[in-house]
Order: structure tokens, then C-alpha cells, then sequence
């Protein structure tokens, strides 16, 4: 973190060549911010480049933008509109962080406007690549099975997984395995986020697909196609391999 | 809060790996006697295992990812410990999980289990006497979900409920925990 730091600040100097010597004092709040932006655990949905793509942004009923892209800002990409979307939060995931110090709340949305990248959502369709699929062989009743993968996003755009579909089954869903205060809970979620250069693992206890409504016992040593559809249009075919439960 | 609590339970699974401290052994108030009826058919009581180690969690059969997970883990865990280990799966689900779907699902799992279903009562009082809960998530009237207690209950060869298991117990962590039953 301490070599960092220095980078960061040299970076963002070098970036912002029109403006002269008072972006000295601009880039040393920015790497003021992004130092608090760590300490408050931001990154920890946020991810630690503001994408989006923290450890937990995948649980999140509302998944965190990506700063990068100023058009997803719910209420304006401004520092001081960044500011008070600190102070106030933003429903549902996003708590008020009204304990803060309004200094502190300027210093953080300074490095998140200093994310913003213009011209962001213009940024080329998305490139996925699927690894390691497999599905949990079904058990009796045989009426739902698992599939687990990982999904790597090649690209420099977040891609949006928004479907699947098998002819093994009815229907595909994603699911989102949580223990929530001891109590263990399945939620379908709409649509998966797959950061940009970044992945998605689907790994028992956590995320899967869901198929329902199989049509035969989904037997171990098998294959089982699948096809992919995502936000942008794009389909993938993937085959997963069937074992054991 | 939702970023310091997640902070805190990414520490904590970090470190699930680390086998060098194994959490002693408790002695809990809640657990104790019950009658339910096993995949057999048969009647069952915990009083029948009495001088063996068990392992009891609660969970359905058609539970898409998390119970396949446990009942696969605590496989392993009774590798582990040389096929010594009693595991008990007692339905949430009374409505969908009699006896003859409680045989055939748990016949899929390399391991002896001893399934256990009752009536809506005998499963409610069972949960409340564990501090287990349960709830039912209305979808469809054949497909809906349960949410569910996600602890596994070691149960002493007295019959006392002796330690906890969270989900994310690695089965290593398990396996040592166990071990110090005396």
C-alpha cells in the first residue's frame, strides 16, 4: 500500500496536464481519499478500483456501479452530489455513512469522480470465456440440479450474464446461496455481473445455476449443453460435465 | 455496516484453514431426547445412539445446493474419523420428505445416514428444542424453497449437544473438533 500511494498520485498528475500547479493539492486529496476509501472498507462491495466488483457485490440485491461510468451514478457524478449520496446512502444496499465527517465524505467522493472514465458505457461489447463447468448429478426427486463455473471476462467491459437456457430442463435460474444469521437461504437473482478483466465464480454453497423441471435424472459421467445469454446480445454454448453429488 | 460485517466474515472464513487452534468442546442446554421416524419406516429416538458420536443438521431433499454440500462434507468428515461417526438428517421439509424420498435421495451419498421425518408438530418441536428454525419461502405450491438453520449439532455419546458447526467449517476443522469427545 505504501508504494502505491506514490504511484497513484504521479499517475494522476501526469494525467492532468492542462491544469498546472494547483493539481498538487487536487491529486493529494484524491490518494487522501482513496486511503479512506480503504479504511471505511468500501472496496469490500465497491471493489478496490470502484467497479463494482467487491467480495460481496454479488450478494447485494442492487449490485454497486462501476464508477468508471458516470451515466450509473443514481445521483449525479459531481463530488458534492457524490457526497451527499454518502452521507445519505442509497437504498437498498448502500447504508448512510452520516457518522463521517463532511471532510472526510468530500475526500472520498473526490477519488470516485477521480475513477470516471468519459465515454465509459461507449467501451466494445463484452468478451466471456467459461472454465471448469460442471453440474451436481440430481438427486431423487430428480426435479432441479446445480451447474457451477467460472466465468472470465477478457474484455474492458463489465459483461452482464442475463440467461440461460438447457433442453435438459424447463428452466434455468440463477441462485444465491447465503447464510444469513445461521439461517441458510436460497434468492434468485435476475442477472450476474462479470466484472471487466476480473470473473465469477459459480462454486457450490455460494451461486449457481438452477435448472428445474428436468426432464430425465441427470445421471454422473454425463454431459449436460447449456446455453449462455448475455446482456449484450451475445450466447455461449458451454457443455458441463456431470458428477457425483 | 454491510461493508464492516462482510470485512469481518471474510476474515473469519480466512481463517477456517488454520488447524493449529481447534475450539474446545462445549456443553449446551438446548438439544435433548426426541421420537421422529426414520427412511426405513421405523421409529426412531436419539436415545438409540447413545455411546456413539452423532452429527445432527437440519435440511430437505430438495435443497438444489447447500444440503448436497453438507452431506457430501460430513462424508468426508466420517472419512476422517475411520467411519466412526452417527450423522442424523432431520426434514424441515415433512410435506415432500417422507420416508420412501428421504431413502432414495440419501442413497445417492457414500455415506450412511439415518434419515428422519415426522409429522409438521414433531418436526416443530424438535427445531424449537435445538434453537433450530425454519421458513418457508411461498413460490409454488410443489416448488418452494425453505430457508433453514445451517448449523450441524455434535451431539455427545450422553446425548448432550457439545459444540456448534458453522457452514463454512472446513471438514479438517470438523474432524479435530470431533476428536476430542472423549
Amino acid at each position: 500500500m505504501k508504494h502505491a500511494l506514490p504511484i497513484l498520485v504521479v499517475l494522476l498528475a501526469a494525467c492532468s496536464g492542462d491544469g498546472g500547479d494547483s493539481d498538487d493539492g487536487q491529486s493529494g486529496f484524491v490518494a487522501r481519499g482513496r486511503a479512506l476509501f480503504a479504511r471505511n472498507g468500501c472496496q469490500t462491495c465497491h471493489g478496490d478500483q470502484g467497479r463494482g466488483d467487491g467480495g460481496l457485490a454479488a450478494s447485494l440485491t442492487q449490485r454497486p456501479r462501476d464508477f468508471r461510468d458516470r451515466s450509473a451514478y443514481r445521483n449525479g457524478y459531481q463530488v458534492e452530489e457524490i457526497a451527499a449520496s454518502i452521507a445519505e446512502g442509497l437504498p437498498p444496499a448502500m447504508p448512510a455513512y452520516s457518522h463521517l465527517s463532511g471532510q472526510t465524505r468530500l475526500l472520498l467522493a473526490r477519488f470516485i469522480a477521480s475513477l470516471q472514465v468519459e465515454g465509459f458505457e461507449e467501451v466494445a461489447g463484452a468478451m466471456v470465456r467459461v472454465e471448469a463447468a460442471w453440474a451436481r448429478a440430481s438427486l431423487p426427486p430428480h426435479q432441479t440440479a446445480a451447474v457451477f463455473m467460472v466465468l472470465r471476462n477478457e474484455s474492458s467491459a463489465e459483461a452482464a450474464l442475463v440467461g440461460a437456457v438447457a433442453e435438459a430442463a424447463d428452466s434455468v435460474e440463477f441462485h444465491l446461496t447465503s447464510n444469513a444469521g445461521d439461517m441458510m437461504q436460497m434468492r434468485r437473482v435476475g442477472q450476474l455481473a462479470i466484472p471487466a478483466g476480473g470473473n465469477l465464480q459459480l462454486v457450490p454453497g455460494r451461486l449457481h445455476l438452477m435448472l428445474s423441471g428436468l426432464r430425465q435424472p441427470l445421471l454422473a459421467g454425463s454431459r449436460l449443453p447449456l446455453r449462455l445469454q448475455f446482456a449484450d446480445g451475445e450466447e455461449i454454448a458451454v457443455e458441463a460435465q456431470v458428477r457425483q453429488p | 455496516m454491510k461493508a464492516a460485517l462482510g470485512l469481518v466474515l471474510l476474515l473469519a472464513a480466512g481463517g477456517c484453514g488454520d488447524h493449529a487452534v481447534v475450539p474446545p468442546l462445549d456443553r449446551y442446554e438446548l438439544g435433548g431426547e426426541f421420537s421422529l421416524t426414520d427412511q426405513a419406516g421405523e421409529p426412531f429416538q436419539l436415545d438409540a445412539l447413545r455411546g456413539q458420536v452423532v452429527a445432527l443438521f437440519f435440511g430437505y431433499t430438495y435443497c438444489p445446493d447447500f444440503c448436497p454440500l453438507t452431506l457430501s462434507k460430513l462424508s468426508r468428515v466420517n472419512e476422517l474419523l475411520d467411519d466412526q461417526l452417527q450423522v442424523l438428517f432431520v426434514s424441515v421439509d415433512p410435506d415432500r420428505d417422507d420416508t420412501a424420498q428421504l431413502r432414495a435421495y440419501l442413497s445417492a451419498f457414500d455415506l450412511s445416514v439415518t434419515g428422519l421425518t415426522g409429522t409438521a408438530e414433531q418436526i416443530a418441536q424438535v427445531t424449537r428444542q435445538y434453537g433450530a428454525g425454519f421458513r418457508r419461502q411461498e413460490e409454488g405450491e410443489t416448488s418452494y424453497i425453505i430457508d433453514h438453520t445451517s448449523r450441524t449439532y455434535l451431539i455427545d455419546r450422553e446425548g448432550v449437544v457439545r459444540y456448534l458447526f458453522s457452514s463454512e467449517d472446513a471438514a479438517e476443522l470438523m474432524a479435530a473438533v470431533i476428536e476430542q469427545v472423549p
